[in-house]
């Protein structure tokens, strides 16, 4: 297998606070690698320097052969990396479909084709039948089924999901699994942020942990899950994740 | 009737006060407050504003006015240039008001509390701010500084009904060309929109001395968007 | 409504209004009041595409109108080159304008770009008024009278401005329904709604805007040139006067900002009210500005989303429709989790 993202010496600093401190790891083509650690651990800080929302301080990311630091997030996007955000961030303004083709235009001009395309994603993620509702209407479950349909519309090499599972009841959940399986299938690699460790440590081939801005442990679910410094960040780190 | 500038601001920064506080608390606050769309904020206060212009044109005509103190006329010789005593009392006055402005917000609570809403709405809340106290004062706080601007003007140009629009741009220009949200810049912004005004006057043309505003205007934009003094990425 | 419907619709109003000069205008100046408000309603339909699709709201909108005016008027009193060229140069100026400031107030937040281009409008009227050599100043710009000389943008009549205007306001229609449904109009209505959004799923959000802004301007100015030789002069007032701005952007907003129809139906609404109003109290200087002002007021008070939402909101009166509660999310975060005794890495659950 090749390697799709590598992430090199990654920083990021606000003033004072370091979010994400020298973290590096490569993902393979076609992983399902989780991505967990404590609230404010710089999960969704290290999600957004990939898709270039944020900039880096220092540090590289590579994507397919391209050094893509510093970039704007809407290249970054058109070489193939999507995301969902932790905050779902719909287009209140516009129905579920038009959201949907917002994320499908990215590879046709004509409106047709995106239409066509938004809507094999609603009909994976079960909205078919809610397409013509405005998206304020939509409950919070299904806003997280529309933002990862849009961003599947984009047809992404690699997709980032933050937190889509949170808030989801077990059947849900078992279904958003199946999913998530049948698109890394179609050989989508994924990195998937979740709270549910239970949920990361069934789905991921590999699993990352951070804490406090440092990548603490990289290895497959069952070596990281014995890792004592893990189970130091989740249970002896701090009082108030011993109550957790 | 004659009331002389100096005490006429004292008056008319309160009721302006007043004034303003009463618009927030009866009109703004129904629009402006929980909405994230501008539309209907900007609505209402051109709506607003064209109201009074209209209003004042029917009570005092659409006529210029001008008046006569014995400021306007004297005049100080500083070598290469004169200036009226009204210029010097003017800069003075205006100096005043953005130190009393400056020390307002940076050195009471209420000024901090004020500052405090501006950078963060919802945490502010949460610690105890009391919003709608706030934004009424600080509408008030604006529309009384207003007035004392139009006051002083007054000495050395002409009032009319519209006169405001011709300000308006101008104090647009010295407020973004500084940096939104800061004292000092508004101030330093303001000198920088007279000088280049003055100059391109002198120097250019005086015809195209607004013309040089929006030149410099938009330099300054491309090279530090966020104005002079303004905070990168603020707003 | 669906899109054919729209067609439909408009398709019947354009045969009205294309009918009304055979039957209920009679005079010049009732046909003077419908050419004022479609090109009020053109210049809303341009307005729109910018600010309603694409959320920057232009403050300054007459001075694309203004620039588009005053470029062919000069080039007509100057050399001779008749309004039809002349527009074109118009159109430029413009798209430049709205490129310069576009470009430094979009990579900023949006209330730069109102900033901007209200200071614009109004920074334009003053450099009308004082580069006297150029604009001829405070009195403006007169178009020599030359007759019926319809190759140079000039009739005796005022039928033949009416049908250019209202195929003007039909063409705006057609480009702003073609926008709404075409990627471009997807986009900016995306950039409108969540920017950092949009541009995660590939939009570059500064050359949107810019096109948008671009496109939006020229329209404007096209109008410009037209309301300049039907009037036959253009001063700094009418041309780049805030009240100019103000009125496009009204016509726009209590139609219905960001809604196809918007422009029409408040261009159409309220153009011709303040024109009745003025004639109405013709001894009362500014009752339009009046009347425009308490509508503003009272759209933003109370119909923020123009008279287009009006069948909306009756609808729901009619039929309440409960919205699904948003579900709080750290909550149902912590519950779920006890529920299912996942180990959990949320400091903040109890």
């Amino acid at each position: 297998m090749t390697t799709i993202l590598e992430v090199k010496e990654l920083n990021k600093a606000f003033g004072g606070l370091q979010a994400v401190r020298n973290v590096s790891f490569a993902v393979e083509e076609g992983d399902i690698v989780g991505l967990i650690g404590p609230n404010g651990a710089g999960k969704t800080t290290l999600f957004n320097l990939i898709s270039g929302v944020e900039q880096q301080t220092s540090g590289q990311v590579r994507f397919c052969d391209h050094d893509v630091s510093g970039w704007r997030p809407h290249r970054i996007a058109a070489l193939g990396i999507c995301r969902t955000f932790q905050t779902v961030r719909l287009f209140p303004g516009m129905t579920v479909l038009a959201n949907a083709m917002v994320g499908a235009f990215l590879h046709t001009s004509v409106p047709a084709e995106a239409e066509a395309r938004a809507e094999e994603a609603l009909k994976l993620v079960e909205l078919y039948p809610d397409r013509h509702r405005p998206t304020r209407s939509l409950t919070l479950v299904d806003r997280k089924r529309l933002e990862m349909a849009r961003a599947l519309c984009t047809n992404p090499k690699l997709l980032l999901l933050d937190e889509v599972m949170a808030g989801l009841n077990p059947q849900e959940i078992t279904v958003a699994l199946d999913v998530i399986r049948r698109l890394s299938e179609t050989g989508l690699t994924l990195i998937v942020v979740e709270h549910l460790l239970k949920v990361i440590m069934q789905l991921s081939h590999r699993v990352l942990v951070m804490d406090y801005g440092l990548l603490i442990a990289d290895g497959p679910p069952e070596v990281v899950r014995r890792d004592p410094k893990v189970i130091k960040a989740y249970i002896g780190g701090t009082e108030e994740s011993y109550n957790a | 009737m004659a009331i002389s500038p100096a005490i006429a601001i004292l008056v008319v920064a309160p009721l302006l006060f007043l004034f303003g506080m009463i618009l927030y608390r009866v009109l703004f606050e129904r629009v402006v407050i929980g909405s994230t769309e501008l539309v209907p904020q900007l609505s209402l206060t051109v709506g607003i504003s064209f109201t009074l212009v209209t209003i004042s044109q029917w009570i005092f005509s659409p006529n210029h006015r001008a008046i006569t103190v014995p400021w306007t006329t004297t005049y100080y010789d500083l070598g290469a240039v004169f200036i009226s005593q009204a210029q010097l009392i003017a800069f003075g006055v205006s100096l005043a008001v953005s130190l009393l402005l400056w020390l307002f917000l940076g050195r009471t609570d209420f000024g901090r509390a004020m500052r405090a809403m501006v950078d963060d709405r919802d945490v502010a809340q949460m610690m105890g701010v009391n919003s709608r106290k706030i934004y009424t004062f600080a509408v008030g706080t604006s529309a009384a500084l207003a007035g004392v601007g139009g006051a002083i003007l007054m000495t050395y140009y002409t009032v009319f009904p519209h006169v405001g629009l011709q300000f308006l741009p101008l104090s647009f220009v010295a407020v973004v060309m500084g940096g939104m949200g800061n004292v000092l810049g508004a101030f330093v912004g303001g000198i920088v929109v007279g000088v280049v005004q003055q100059m391109t006057g002198v120097y250019v043309s005086y015809q195209l001395q607004n013309a040089g505003l929006m030149v410099v205007f938009i330099l300054i934009l491309l090279v530090r968007p966020s104005g002079l003094f303004g905070k990168e990425g603020v707003l | 409504m669906s899109k054919d419907r729209d067609l439909l619709a408009a398709f019947l109003l354009l045969l009205v209004l294309a009918s009304l000069p055979w039957w209920a205008l009679k005079n010049s100046y009732t046909m003077g009041i419908v050419i004022n408000a479609l090109a009020f309603v053109s210049l809303g339909l341009a307005w729109n595409i910018i600010s309603g699709f694409g959320g920057q709201l232009s403050m300054g909108h007459a001075a694309f109108y203004g620039l588009g005016g005053y470029t062919s008027a000069l080039l007509l009193t100057r050399l001779g080159i008749t309004p039809w060229v002349g527009m074109v140069p118009g159109m430029v100026m413009a798209v430049f304008a709205g490129l310069i400031l576009g470009y430094p107030s979009f990579r900023l937040s949006g209330v730069y770009f109102k900033l901007v281009t209200f200071t614009f409008g109004l920074i334009l009227e003053i450099v009308a008024r004082s580069w006297i050599n150029l604009t001829e100043g405070d009195p403006g710009v007169k178009i020599p009278l030359l007759g019926n000389a319809p190759a140079m943008y000039q009739f005796d009549s005022a039928w033949p401005y009416y049908y250019i205007i209202l195929g003007l306001a039909a063409l705006y229609f057609l480009i702003s329904r073609w926008v709404l449904r075409s990627r471009f109009g997807f986009y900016l209505q995306a950039l409108r709604d969540d920017q950092v959004a949009a541009e995660t799923l590939g939009i570059n959000s500064l050359r949107m805007k810019l096109t948008g802004f671009a496109l939006s301007a020229a329209m404007a100015a096209l109008v410009g040139t037209f309301v300049t030789q039907y009037l036959l002069f253009i001063d700094p007032a009418s041309g780049f006067g805030m009240f100019t701005s103000v009125k496009i952007a009204l016509v726009a907003i209590v139609g219905g900002t960001g809604a196809l129809w918007g422009p029409v139906i408040g261009g159409l609404f309220l153009i011709p009210l303040a024109e009745l109003a003025n004639a109405q109290f013709s001894n009362i200087t500014g009752v339009d500005v009046v009347l425009y002002s308490a509508v503003l007021i009272l759209t933003a008070m109370f119909l923020p989303r123009g008279l287009v939402s009006i069948p909306d909101l009756l609808r729901v009166r009619r039929a309440p429709q409960v919205a699904p509660e948003e579900q709080p999310l750290p909550e149902q975060k912590s519950r779920l989790s006890g529920e299912l005794g996942l180990t959990e890495a949320n400091p903040k659950a109890e």
